[in-house]
């Protein structure tokens, strides 16, 4: 058997992780779920009564959908992955998690597979069947489509009540998909570093490190652009769309940076 | 059991062994504890019981039947009885002596009390 | 089968816990390990398992340097610590979760050590008490089979029964081709259970010697008066308890505590007497 990796010990572990963090899973999905429901309920419940009489407009109601995804989304991911290595912070349980018998890089990849795999999905899923089934409760009060007519004379079918997952989104915002995963990445690494409160630390050492290269950034600009006069050229940075693909590729280059680093200390973590 | 403080405790496991023969709980041709069950019945290291093993192997007290174990043989009891008669000249006879010695018991006197103890408890 | 070589080792730059140590521990043996407070016995082991990382030297376990942590030595090592966590779920499924990782493991085995150690196996893990747990711990190590067990404190926290349990255990498990280590202050609890001695003192080894050998050199016994030739003497009652070096060669019987005294008092006058070095230098 290979010390490096080995498909039956990584399924053995995946089996045996679940018995430690498949509670604080199942807690968090659940409250997660919980505060999604409570969201449309709440939205959906005060405006009953427009819904009854003035049912095709009011979806603005639903505004709500994309700030609290974000959000929530987030906050889930941030909070399981700094909770997935969390017992090494404790002496007691550190001990039995190194001294079993599967490889580092083994460990480390089940953790990925715990917050980023099954995080990320059963995030998606869980939002995608609250969603689905209010809005399946709503389009029942009445049509869900409605004809009108352009400013070229076509008859158009406009859907209102839509579902979230059909949106469509503006071009940028799948520029951010790797948002989660950056931070994913960060928080596994605080949950490795920091030997208690773990997630608030990250989120704190976060804050700073942002606040300071935010600072940074706006100086440079300032002290670079100033006395000077903006010009549109028709360049390859005038897209705002090779800026976000920018960023985009320095948030992966980030994630995979602060994976590497993470795994490095888990490897070399001492009790 | 009891270990005592002061002997050395394969030579108390000796004694041990010695008292199932002399006593007969232990009879010839019987198979002996093997070393590990010994142990774990006494709490001690199998290495220590093999050392008494050893011992009591050498003064041809046991035999060592090759892949099966220990055994008791035909001349146990007798060799045993030597054992312990050397075990007592050498150390309970002195301390007797001194305590005689110092009390100022005559011969004449541990005599009469040695036949009076002979009658009373093997007759 | 464990070697260590140089092996220095401190958790903050200006307090050493260890200096140039060396030890070797070979299988086939029971070891006790002995040292004062602080003298870092939970800290070797941790050494020995790779938990920890030395400042310099050679720690070496079945060829391994346990500092890299491959499964194919990990699935060798039971380590018992002292404090310990198990998780709120029954002996079952803890057993599927884990026990696959042991290539040895042995069900059967398990399982008559948890009815010897009369552990109650219905209840949640995390619900028994202290020495239940400490028994279920140890009863996993013994029967995931590694050649090596590190326990540390293994009795602390049992009651009476259970630590004759636990010697009982403990005699049955030694085999050949295995290794164990228990770090102790209660030596009296594993007395007759080891057959060689570790001693730790100013960041070394003060003492690394099989039971037999130290009795051969060594004397133990109880005196009324001190003689000349006395190492080391402690008021009893009655008495002295004395060690004498074995001229007479006696058989008497390792009395731990005294040692450990007298060893932490004049190292040197106890340990040049043990010939140490034909013993702890690999032949």
């Amino acid at each position: 058997m290979s010390d490096l990796f080995n498909t039956t010990r990584f399924f053995a572990l995946i089996r045996r992780q679940w018995v430690g963090f498949g509670r604080i899973y199942l807690m968090s999905i659940g409250v997660i779920a919980g505060v999604i429901f409570c969201f449309y309920a709440f939205n959906v419940g005060t405006n009953y009564d427009h819904l009854q009489h003035d049912f095709a407009n009011v979806y603005s109601i639903l505004n709500f959908r994309s700030p609290l995804f974000c959000v929530l989304g987030l906050f889930f991911v941030t909070v399981i992955s700094s909770s997935y290595f969390a017992d090494l912070g404790r002496k007691t349980k550190a001990i039995f998690e190194l001294m079993i018998p599967a490889s580092q890089l083994e460990k480390f990849l089940v953790g990925i597979f715990y917050t980023v795999i099954i995080g990320i999905s059963s995030y998606l899923l869980i939002y995608y069947l609250i969603d689905l089934a209010f809005i399946s409760y709503l389009r029942g009060f009445g049509p869900s489509v409605r004809t009108e007519v352009n400013e070229l004379g076509e008859q158009v079918t406009v859907e209102f009540w839509q579902y979230f997952f059909s949106v469509d989104y503006p071009s940028g915002a799948y520029y951010a998909c790797f948002l989660p995963v950056v931070l994913n990445a960060i928080f596994l690494l605080g949950g490795i570093v920091f030997k208690s409160y773990q997630y608030i630390k990250t989120a704190i050492s976060l804050l700073l490190y942002c606040v300071v290269w935010m600072s940074f950034f706006v100086y440079l600009m300032k002290t670079q652009t100033e006395n000077t006069v903006g010009r549109m050229d028709d360049n390859y940075w005038s897209d705002s769309n090779h800026i976000f693909g920018l960023i985009t590729m320095t948030g992966i280059a980030l994630t995979l940076i602060f994976w590497g680093i993470a795994f490095l200390r888990l490897k070399e973590k001492e009790i | 059991m009891e270990f005592n403080a002061n002997k050395a405790i394969y030579l108390q496991i000796a004694e041990y062994v010695c008292d199932h023969i002399l006593m007969e709980t232990w009879k010839t041709n019987d198979k002996l504890p093997s070393v590990r069950e010994l142990a774990v019945q006494l709490e001690v290291n199998p290495n220590t019981v093999m050392r008494t093993y050893d011992m009591l192997q050498q003064k041809e007290i046991i035999a060592n039947k090759r892949g099966i174990g220990f055994f008791l043989t035909g001349d146990s009891v007798r060799n045993v009885k030597s054992y312990r008669k050397t075990v007592f000249l050498e150390e309970d006879l002195p301390l007797f002596f001194r305590n005689i010695y110092l009390l100022e018991i005559g011969l004449t006197e541990l005599e009469q009390r040695y036949r009076q103890f002979v009658e009373q408890n093997f007759n | 089968m464990i070697t260590i070589q140089n092996l220095n080792f401190s958790y903050s730059k200006s307090r050493p816990l260890f200096l140039q140590m060396d030890l070797t521990l070979k299988q086939g043996h029971i070891y006790g390990l002995l040292g004062k407070n602080g003298a870092g016995k939970s800290t070797l082991l941790k050494n020995i398992a790779g938990l920890v990382y030395p400042v310099s030297g050679m720690v070496e376990v079945l060829g391994h340097n346990p500092t890299r942590r491959e499964p194919s030595l990990l699935r060798e090592i039971s380590f018992i610590p002292e404090e310990f966590y198990l998780p709120a779920v029954k002996s079952e499924q803890f057993l599927k979760a884990n026990a696959g990782f042991y290539p040895n493991f042995d069900r059967e085995h398990f399982y008559r050590l948890i009815k010897e150690f009369e552990i109650p196996v219905e209840q949640k893990l995390a619900e028994m008490s202290y020495g239940q747990k400490k028994k279920y711990i140890i009863s996993f190590g013994l029967a995931s089979n590694t050649k090596i067990i590190i326990m540390d404190e293994p009795t602390n926290g049992l009651d009476i029964p259970s630590k004759a349990q636990f010697r009982k255990i403990m005699a049955s498990a030694i085999t050949d081709d295995r290794c164990v280590i228990i770090s102790t202050h209660q030596v009296r609890d594993l007395d007759n259970l080891i057959d060689a001695v570790i001693l730790l003192d100013e960041h070394k080894v003060a003492l690394n010697a099989p039971v037999n050998l130290i009795t051969d050199k060594l004397c133990f016994k109880k005196m009324k008066e001190l003689s000349f030739d006395v190492l080391h003497a402690e008021e009893a009652l009655g008495g002295f308890n004395v060690i004498l070096p074995n001229t007479l060669a006696e058989d008497s019987k390792l009395d731990l505590e005294l040692l450990f005294n007298a060893v932490l008092q004049q190292k040197e006058k106890i340990t040049n007497l043990i010939k140490v070095d034909e013993y702890v230098r690999p032949v």
